[in-house]
């Protein structure tokens, strides 16, 4: 990390509060591009005999939310039961509230359950899986899911683990389904854990760094032999200027593996980093080339939406795991992305 | 014939000032140009824009020696930044001494960011050149912009007495801003 977080003042610099708490990042000048911890040794609690679930995080489009740490989280048996009653009791209250008669989409009931084969590393904790799912019509049948939110956090940096126990980091929540439940099930962990849950931008430069980094795990042509590998091509969308009518979009798709090319020439083969230089030569490499045919800078649009065969995600949050294989790069990169966007609170003890 | 841009080559009609603003297309130049020319002066102000310098050789010579450079940089445009980095090679250094100006826009709005402010502010360090923030959407914005850079247009065309733009540069207040470009 470029800037490290310090409380107190160094001597000699400003008395006023300094840039790290003002919107604005500063890009680091190279970042990982694969996990740390390696996922074939699965960590040393008890889980070796749960299966993982992280497979179902991927082909689903989530939206992303960033959360404080909450307060006095319960990873105990008794503890997640009984805020599963709290927030079906909280939803039912919502739902009574309805005056405009919502045809059975209100979740009525939920459950908080632990998520097997996220969290990663030693200074992660263990993702929650939250499900609302409706009020069982007859006796049998199981309410249909309306909901399902997760909140997890993915090889978290070592500066950003809170030392207070009292405290539990989980930055990351994914949440699929509509607007209605979404707010309230927002609002419940809010009041219920004294954290603040916002909505996630990815800024467009976030947007270049992702497809330059995860244009290297696309499989290279003799391994793609394997049917397994889906042949999705590069895509981003950048958004064109108000100044201009009549155009609002230019898509630009690359084939895979010329991508894959590209990046090969421009990333240094050995290192596990990637950097800001290699960055800009890729993103510089594809402008060029759709200058020279099409005569359009795109230098001077902002991108909106990157697609490739990772994942797809575009700037007001939507995130969608594309490879089965690469859930965890993914999800750590999104963690640093919400740490960094998150000024440091109670990190150090 | 040198391709910088330099202020005291010429002699300028009297109780006239100068400004040009560079900027990438997009970046709302007139119609912050428009707005300082609505503001009333007691001297008569010249605007002149640009999207990128050098400027094309002068054959008329009638392009009026210029005061105060402005450089106006979008921060959702990456293009804006990169000519204002390779057009400030083409400026002498007299206009590094208080008759040089950055002009953010867009600055508010994080979300939409493509360029770096540590690079924006790393630029106004080396430079040692004030840096404003500001933007053309509404028109009491455009205005106070347009208020602050004909104060320091004033004061480079010479208009007020006993002060010099090195003068308000020495006394700057500088931010100090840390971070190398």
């Amino acid at each position: 990390m470029a800037s490290a977080v310090t409380p107190f003042r160094t001597p000699g610099t400003t008395p006023w509060p300094s840039r790290r708490h003002m919107p604005y990042t500063k890009t680091p000048t190279s970042r990982r591009l694969t996990c740390k911890t390696h996922r074939r040794f699965p960590r040393l609690r008890n889980e070796r005999l749960q299966v993982s679930r992280i497979k179902e995080l991927v082909d689903k489009t989530w939206k992303v939310y960033k959360a404080t740490p909450f307060f006095n989280f319960s990873y105990k048996s008794e503890g997640l039961k009984r805020y599963s009653r709290h927030l079906s009791a909280h939803l039912e209250a919502e739902s009574s509230k309805n005056i405009v008669d919502v045809e059975g989409e209100l979740g009525e009931h939920g459950t908080f359950e632990i998520m097997n084969g996220v969290a990663l590393s030693e200074s992660d904790v263990e993702a929650v899986e939250i499900t609302v799912k409706t009020k069982k019509q007859n006796g049998n049948e199981d309410g249909k899911v309306v909901l399902i939110g997760v909140l997890c956090s993915v090889e978290i940096a070592e500066e950003c683990v809170i030392k207070n126990k009292q405290f539990t980091n989980l930055p990351v929540f994914l949440v699929k389904g509509n607007v209605a439940v979404t707010r309230h099930v927002i609002n419940f962990l809010q009041a219920q854990f004294d954290s603040n849950i916002i909505a996630m931008h990815f800024p467009p430069m976030e947007l270049a760094w992702m497809i330059a980094m995860w244009t290297g795990f696309i499989p290279d042509a003799e391994e793609s032999n394997v049917a397994t590998s889906r042949n999705i091509p590069l895509e981003l969308v950048y958004r064109v200027p108000e100044e201009i009518e009549g155009l609002r979009t230019i898509t630009m798709t690359i084939r895979a593996q010329d991508a894959k090319k590209m990046w090969k020439c421009v990333h240094n083969a050995d290192s596990e980093e990637f950097t800001n230089e290699e960055m800009n030569s890729f993103i510089h490499g594809i402008e060029q080339h759709f200058y020279y045919h099409f005569k359009i800078k795109l230098a001077a649009m902002s991108l909106h939406t990157i697609r490739c065969s990772i994942a797809s995600v575009d700037t007001d949050g939507r995130l969608k795991i594309l490879s089965n294989t690469s859930v965890h790069e993914v999800l750590r990169h999104v963690t640093q992305l919400i740490v960094d966007s998150m000024p440091p609170s109670i990190c150090v003890s | 014939m040198s391709k910088l841009l330099s202020t005291f080559n010429k002699v300028s009609a009297p109780n006239t000032a100068t400004v040009l603003l560079v900027g990438a297309e997009g970046t709302s130049k007139h119609k912050l140009a428009e707005a300082m020319l609505n503001i009333d002066t007691d001297f008569n102000l010249n605007m002149l824009t640009a999207s990128s310098l050098p400027l094309p050789k002068d054959e008329s010579d009638s392009r009026p020696p210029v005061n105060f450079v402005v450089f106006v940089i979008d921060l959702s445009n990456v293009l804006s930044m990169t000519i204002v980095e390779s057009s400030v090679k083409y400026l002498d250094v007299d206009y590094f001494l208080g008759r040089c100006c950055f002009v953010v826009m867009k600055a508010e709005d994080p979300d939409n960011q493509n360029v770096e402010m540590m690079a924006v502010t790393g630029l106004s360090d080396v430079y040692q050149s004030p840096m404003l923030c500001g933007d053309v959407k509404t028109i009491r914005n455009c205005q106070c912009l347009a208020r602050k850079l004909l104060s320091m247009v004033e004061i480079a065309g010479g208009f007020k007495f006993g002060v010099t733009p090195l003068l308000i540069d020495a006394t700057r207040n500088t931010f100090n801003f840390e971070e190398e470009l």
